[in-house]
């Protein structure tokens, strides 16, 4: 490259970024490691009138070559030899982090220490003092406090002054003589030794690393080396069952030394995060702490948020009126007051309680809970077939299908991902809440409360069994592993979740201003026109009227469907719509009742008009929390996993709603 | 160490908040099965509301359990129980806030004659005690063992 080049390597979470950024300030860029599309980030750090180039190295906690990220980052120090190798430590991890340090040693890298987050190794009782793990290592330590930008200078220095210098050689007292004899045989050939360390050469020949053979494999003292190889595993062997393990063993009776050493005072204490977790992720209560959490969420959502969607009601009803007396041609009045007022009044009516919601789980995601939420759920999910992540999405099916249905990309593994977004519609969103008010208020008045939650449960219960079912039937085999470390705990960062919040509310917008909108608006020109024409603003509120519209033609069509379940030709209609949104279920009955869009005026006239009784209404609710819950969704699972999924979606809910609400009107019969 | 607390001041906040928490909670649970029981307050109804508190009062019970254990672990269950119950107490804070908008500003007619002291619960009372079980632990990471 011509320049001194600097590489930054560190354990996942050590502070990489901060370090990163603080070095290279705003002149960097990003790209990919060749070959691989894993990111590349590179920069320009300027100290006293000398440039040096950083290159970011994949955060890793070995140089084993297991992952590609281990293998880039091996390969970088390796091959390109950077002139020094930062290594950054996380002081209150410090056994764990040496372990990498000990491989860039082995390697014969020029490493520099960076010793970030003795702060929070303080909080948690353990004292380091960097003279002492500095002779003890025997490469500089530059102790640091990133975040808060201490350190920053001192490592700067420490780069420039530690330029050429020879690093010390680290010995494992068990396995020094052989090292030596395999050493001897590589330094045959000069330009093999030249290359590459041969010390690590022989520890990597020793451990069974198949990437070293095949460096071997091209040496001219290919035969030598192999030989003494065999001769030399062979006595060790008989010493112990695992060379790898055995390596590994002497990297930590190292370590052990080290630390002893280093740390100067221990005081076992937890941090603040520590005691999070240690009841968050409890064995026993972190089930119902994440079950009350969710429901404080949930309370949050509809009982803050309520004066909210009052205003927004009561506005676009003054402006519906306020429009409508204005006008004075009858049809393009009851178009604006009708249609396309009320139907965005009744869509935006739940943007507060999206709104709110999306806020709640931004701040649940932003401060590092949901990441506990899925490690604590992952033994219930894993039982269902599902996998521990898949909660998030789940959870966030309560608050709209579409975004939860892309927050499934959390999944890695595919057939785990598919399984999530097939059941993910079976999470009861805010949409089918209006239908559950208006129907319990109308039969279950005083239990309104507890019908609604069982509403919410059989939700639940269904697409864990249904998820159950296909993990057995179509995706065969066992849900991923939990593999995922867990984030440390955040103050909250407001513009971040603001932000997400705003995203996440944006696109319930867009659906409400295009796909919910039109629906209503066909809604209402379906109703005030029929085979004979325009039928007047009357048919909204005029029975008779109606009937003979083009949406009681609709009715009457699809109405034999449901008359196993005793729905008439209003209710059939009502549930047609609901398939472009749940939104427009009651709206719809409103209009077919004539009571307009206010939920106890059609709860009233639903219970008066005696089609329905409390079993059938039960029926009608499963059916309505069932059946594909909107266009969007569909739309969504479509661009998600495709088309031959999004149709089986919609054929399975159909097919399990119908059978559910069949079985509630049969068994709810009998008992009746 | 910022603070210190005994693991005795562990065991008192721990005994009384688990009770009180555990209370209040079987309360709310019964009320949710029709039994309507007063203890200073009106219980909610709300099935989840007792579910949340007797949760929380397992995770004080739990550090009280710790502490006899003679268990330094036994603050952070003391720490999480006043985080959550203060959370619980801010809750009903907000939505008192939310009522009295839907009343005095909105002028709802479902909240025609709502009066502030109908949002009193269980939990917003327990959530202003909590700060009396938070302020003994909010600096100490660890108890000390004396």
């Amino acid at each position: 490259m011509g320049e001194t080049v600097i590489a930054l390597i560190g354990n996942p979470n050590v502070g990489k970024t901060t370090i990163f950024n603080a070095l290279t300030g705003l002149k960097q860029h990003v790209g990919n490691w060749p070959g691989v599309t894993v990111e590349k980030k590179e920069g320009e750090l300027e100290y006293r009138g000398r440039k040096f180039h950083v290159v970011d190295l994949p955060g890793v906690y070995a140089l084993t070559a297991y992952s590609i990220d281990e293998k880039i980052a091996r390969d970088f120090i390796v091959r390109e030899k950077p002139d020094l190798v930062v290594d950054i430590v996380d002081a209150s991890n410090l056994q764990r982090n040496l372990y990498l340090t000990l491989q860039l040693l082995e390697i014969g890298a020029n490493v520099v220490v960076a010793l970030n987050k003795v702060d929070l190794a303080e909080e948690k009782g353990i004292k380091i003092d960097p003279k002492r793990l500095e002779e003890a290592l025997g490469v500089p330590v530059v102790p640091m406090v990133a975040s808060k930008g201490e350190g920053i200078e001192e490592i700067k220095k420490a780069i420039a002054e530690n330029l050429g210098r020879k690093p010390k050689t680290l010995r494992y007292p068990n396995f020094e003589p052989y090292i030596e004899r395999l050493v001897k045989v590589i330094e045959l050939d000069g330009k093999l030794a030249g290359d590459y360390n041969p010390r690590w050469l022989a520890i990597k020949l020793l451990e069974g690393d198949e990437g070293i053979r095949g460096i071997i494999e091209g040496s001219e003292k290919r035969d030598e080396v192999m030989k003494e190889l065999i001769n030399v595993k062979k006595e060790l062997e008989r010493k112990y069952e695992d060379l790898e393990l055995a390596f590994a063993d002497g990297r930590y009776g190292l370590i052990d030394q080290i630390t002893k050493r280093a740390i100067v005072a221990r005081e076992e204490r937890m941090t603040f995060s520590e005691m999070l977790d240690e009841v968050f992720t409890h064995k026993y209560l972190g089930i119902p702490i994440f079950i009350g959490i969710m429901w404080a969420t949930f309370k949050f959502t509809f009982d803050v948020s309520a004066p909210f969607s009052d205003i927004i009601d009561w506005f676009f009803g003054w402006l519906g009126d306020a429009v409508g007396s204005h006008i004075a041609n009858d049809a393009l009045a009851s178009l604006l007051r009708d249609g396309i007022i009320a139907g965005l009044g009744s869509v935006l009516v739940f943007l507060p309680p999206i709104a709110f919601l999306f806020l709640a789980f931004s701040w649940l995601e932003d401060s590092g809970y949901m990441a506990r939420a899925a490690f604590v759920m992952d033994r219930v999910m894993h039982r269902f077939g599902l996998h521990g992540k898949s909660v998030i999405p789940m959870i966030m099916g309560f608050g709209c299908n579409v975004p939860a249905i892309m927050a499934t990309r959390t999944l890695e593994d595919e057939k785990d991902r598919i399984l999530t977004i097939l059941v993910n519609p079976l999470m009861s969103c805010p949409a089918r809440l209006p239908i559950y008010a208006v129907f319990a208020g109308a039969f279950f008045a005083g239990k309104e409360g507890t019908v609604i939650t069982s509403m919410y449960l059989l939700g639940i219960g269904l697409a864990l069994v249904i998820a159950w079912l296909f993990r057995k039937l179509i995706f065969k085999g066992e849900p991923s592993y939990f593999i995922m470390e867990l984030p440390p705990y955040n103050r909250p960062n407001w513009r971040g979740i603001l932000g997400a919040t705003w995203a996440r509310t944006e696109k319930f917008l867009k659906k409400a201003g295009t796909v919910i909108f039109g629906g209503v608006v066909v809604v209402w020109l379906l109703s005030v026109t029929g085979p004979s024409g325009y039928l007047g603003s009357e048919a909204l509120e005029n029975g008779e009227l109606l009937v003979k519209s083009w949406v009681a033609v609709l009715g009457h069509a699809l109405q034999p469907l449901f008359s196993p379940m005793g729905w008439d030709w209003k209710a059939a209609v009502a549930l047609f719509f609901g398939f472009i949104a749940k939104e427009i279920v009651v709206g719809t009955l409103g209009v077919l009742y004539g009571v307009g869009g206010e939920e106890t005026a059609v709860s009233h006239a639903i219970a008066a008009s005696g089609t329905f009784t409390p079993v059938t209404a039960y029926a009608f609710m499963a059916f309505s929390l069932i059946y594909v819950p909107c266009v969007a969704t569909i739309a969504v699972i479509k661009g998600e996993a495709g088309w031959k999924w999004a149709l089986f979606a919609v054929a399975y809910e159909i097919i399990l709603a119908y059978l559910v609400a069949l079985a509630i009107v049969g068994i709810g019969g009998v008992l009746a | 160490m910022k603070g210190k607390v005994d693991l005795k001041t562990i065991e008192i906040i721990g005994a009384i908040f688990g009770l009180l928490y555990l209370i209040y909670g079987v309360i709310e649970s019964l009320s949710w099965l029709g039994w309507k029981i007063k203890l200073g307050v009106s219980p909610t109804g709300d099935l989840f509301a007792g579910l949340a508190l007797i949760t929380i009062s397992a995770v004080y019970l739990v550090g009280l359990k710790r502490a006899l254990e003679n268990d330094g672990r036994a603050v952070a269950y003391i720490y999480v129980g006043a985080l959550l119950g203060m959370a619980l107490g801010g809750l009903a804070l907000l939505t008192m806030g939310a009522d009295a908008i839907e009343t005095y500003i909105i002028h709802s007619e479902d909240f025609a004659g709502w009066d502030p002291l109908d949002d009193v619960t269980s939990y917003l009372i327990l959530g202003v005690l909590s700060i009396f079980s938070y302020l003994p632990v909010k600096d100490v990471p660890r108890v000390s063992r004396e």
